[in-house]
């Protein structure tokens, strides 16, 4: 196979009578920017729910640098190198801010149960590393002074960008961020891009990202794809997706107030 | 004096409710799964001290802990057994799965340890009178608030200091994120079945030393009871059993000291509370709000 990072091949989702994903083929290369769009229901969501393993796939199959996810539980997925942040933001609101983080670096502590118990210095010496590498996190998406607040007391942008510094605590290379922007104001969406772009560059994490905010995506992503009803219409470059007529006919097409795509040019 | 007197047993009943209750709203923290099988597990744990104690002669120091460590081990495995295969399944599905194991429990009790009561000894530094003034107490009244305190505050330390505590803590939001964080939640939920039997067994051999007579059913009331101790304190929250048990356990000796009257009605006492709590508090003392 080709040298890809992640390769979806025909993958099918069925929810009852409800097709929401209709065989995607989609790679994505190392060290690629990559945008997944379409209007709401496309079935972009249920794709990175198949991938990380939340929800399992009717057909197809997806491989994370060659090697099969299927039937693999989300927590072996993560391990093998795949993190994500979420739409609806699913931070743990009772943990303070760096506790959050923390839970990322979790599944890949060697310490146990009784070496905690019993303070080994080698869970000591694991613990402090593990603490410091969470403060440089918060410090790199941005939020290093607010580690011991409550998750729950953050701005929403704030818990965005949180969210972000928990996915990178699991180590991942291909990291798969759900409208990373919504609810942002403009500022904060440029710091985003600015964040998203370090990752990639001084980092060499991956990125596949879903997002509405056009001007975002068509200045920050490299490649497009493009789903409408669970199935793929268009695919490219920022600029070609752009004109093509049957994104401009799904996204007007589907009723928004608005032609989102307006934003790229700008 | 005599209120004093009360005041203690009150504490003592207290801590044992509190022990085992910390099972239950564990358990229900992380799986919203009310474990009816808690308190027949607390009774394997008294027969494991029996064992230990009259039968291998070991102190009562060394059966304790050996108590615990088995029935951990019991807990871990009545959840790889019969809660993990209906992970998925409806949650009512799983209650009544835990009604079957509490039976089941009871039944293999019944066949194994026989319906004759057996006598739980005494150990002697339990068994002794302390007397201050005119107040006389059971040494066993004052060291098992102690011992449940230190065993409590060791239970805090590791919720709320240790990783895996923290891992425990993720856990009961939501169990489907921190899989996919990369944790392994099958492990936090056996750590979690692990420690709340333990708490049970350590709970239950108090409770043995208190009431020494061991038969197969002894888990039941202490059971309901503290399941009671863990609504009232709010389900879910480890402080709010710990709360609750105490209240709880004041409330019934209390009853029996000022109306002795109404001391017949000390076990209806639990379930009134019960009732009341849930009319007027149905989230409990501690209690989060409801999700919508």
């Amino acid at each position: 196979m080709s040298g890809a990072l992640l390769e979806i091949e025909g993958l099918s989702c069925r929810f009852g009578g409800l097709l929401a994903l209709d065989s995607l083929d989609l790679a994505v290369e190392p060290g690629a920017l990559a945008g997944l769009i379409g209007p709401n229901g496309a079935g972009k969501t249920t794709c990175f729910n198949l991938i990380t393993g939340r929800v399992r796939p009717s057909g197809g199959n997806v491989r994370f640098q060659g090697r099969p996810l299927a039937g693999l539980r989300p927590s072996r997925v993560n391990r093998l190198g795949v993190a994500r942040t979420f739409q609806n933001i699913r931070l743990f609101d009772d943990l303070t801010v760096l506790e959050n983080v923390l839970v990322g670096f979790h599944g890949r502590l060697k310490a146990n149960f009784l070496s905690a118990i019993l303070r080994l210095p080698a869970y000591a010496r694991e613990d402090r590393r593990m603490h410091d590498r969470g403060l440089e996190l918060l410090d790199l998406v941005g939020l290093g002074r607010l580690g011991q607040e409550r998750a729950s007391n953050l701005a929403y942008g704030q818990q965005r960008l949180l969210e972000i510094a928990r996915a990178l605590a699991t180590g991942p290379r291909l990291l798969l961020l759900d409208e990373p922007a919504a609810g942002m104001n403009p500022n904060e969406t440029a710091a985003l891009a600015r964040l998203v772009r370090r990752l990639r560059d001084d980092m060499g994490i991956s990125v596949l990202l879903i997002e509405h905010d056009m001007h975002f995506v068509m200045n920050l992503c490299e490649s497009l794809t493009v789903l409408d009803h669970g199935r793929v219409i268009a695919r490219g470059a920022p600029r070609e997706v752009q004109s093509d007529p049957a994104v401009i006919e799904a996204y007007l097409g589907a009723g928004l107030e608005t032609a989102p795509l307006e934003g790229g040019h700008a | 004096m005599d209120l004093l007197q009360q005041f203690i047993n009150g504490l003592t009943l207290g801590s044992l409710y509190a022990m085992i209750a910390i099972g239950y709203t564990m358990v229900y923290g992380i799986l919203r799964l009310i474990n009816f099988a808690h308190g027949d597990v607390m009774m394997v744990g008294c027969y494991a001290a029996w064992f230990g104690a009259a039968q291998f002669g070991l102190p009562w120091w060394v059966s304790l802990p050996v108590a615990m460590a088995l029935t951990a081990l019991l807990g871990v495995a009545i959840d790889q057994g019969a809660y993990r295969p209906l992970r998925r399944a409806p949650r009512i599905s799983a209650l009544i799965t835990a009604i079957g194991v509490s039976f089941f429990l009871e039944n293999l009790g019944l066949v194994i340890f026989g319906g004759r009561p057996k006598a739980f000894a005494r150990p002697e530094i339990f068994n002794q009178i302390y007397q201050w003034g005119e107040l006389r107490v059971l040494s066993l009244s004052v060291w098992t608030p102690v011992i449940t305190a230190l065993i409590l505050a060791g239970l805090l330390l590791v919720i709320y200091r240790t990783r895996v505590g923290m891992a425990m803590r993720a856990v009961s939001r939501d169990i489907s994120t921190v899989e996919l964080m990369g944790v392994d939640s099958n492990r936090i939920v056996a750590l979690t079945f692990a420690l709340g039997s333990a708490l049970a067994a350590a709970g239950g051999v108090f409770w043995a030393m208190k009431y020494p007579q061991l038969n197969p059913l002894l888990g039941v009331l202490p059971g309901l009871k503290a399941f009671v101790a863990a609504v009232l304190g709010g389900i879910g929250n480890v402080a709010g059993a710990m709360l609750g048990g105490l209240i709880l356990g004041l409330a019934e000796i209390m009853l029996v000291a000022l109306m002795p009257d109404l001391a017949g009605y000390r076990d209806a006492l639990a379930f009134v509370l019960l009732i009341g709590i849930l009319l007027f508090r149905p989230t409990g003392i501690m209690g989060e709000k409801l999700p919508e």
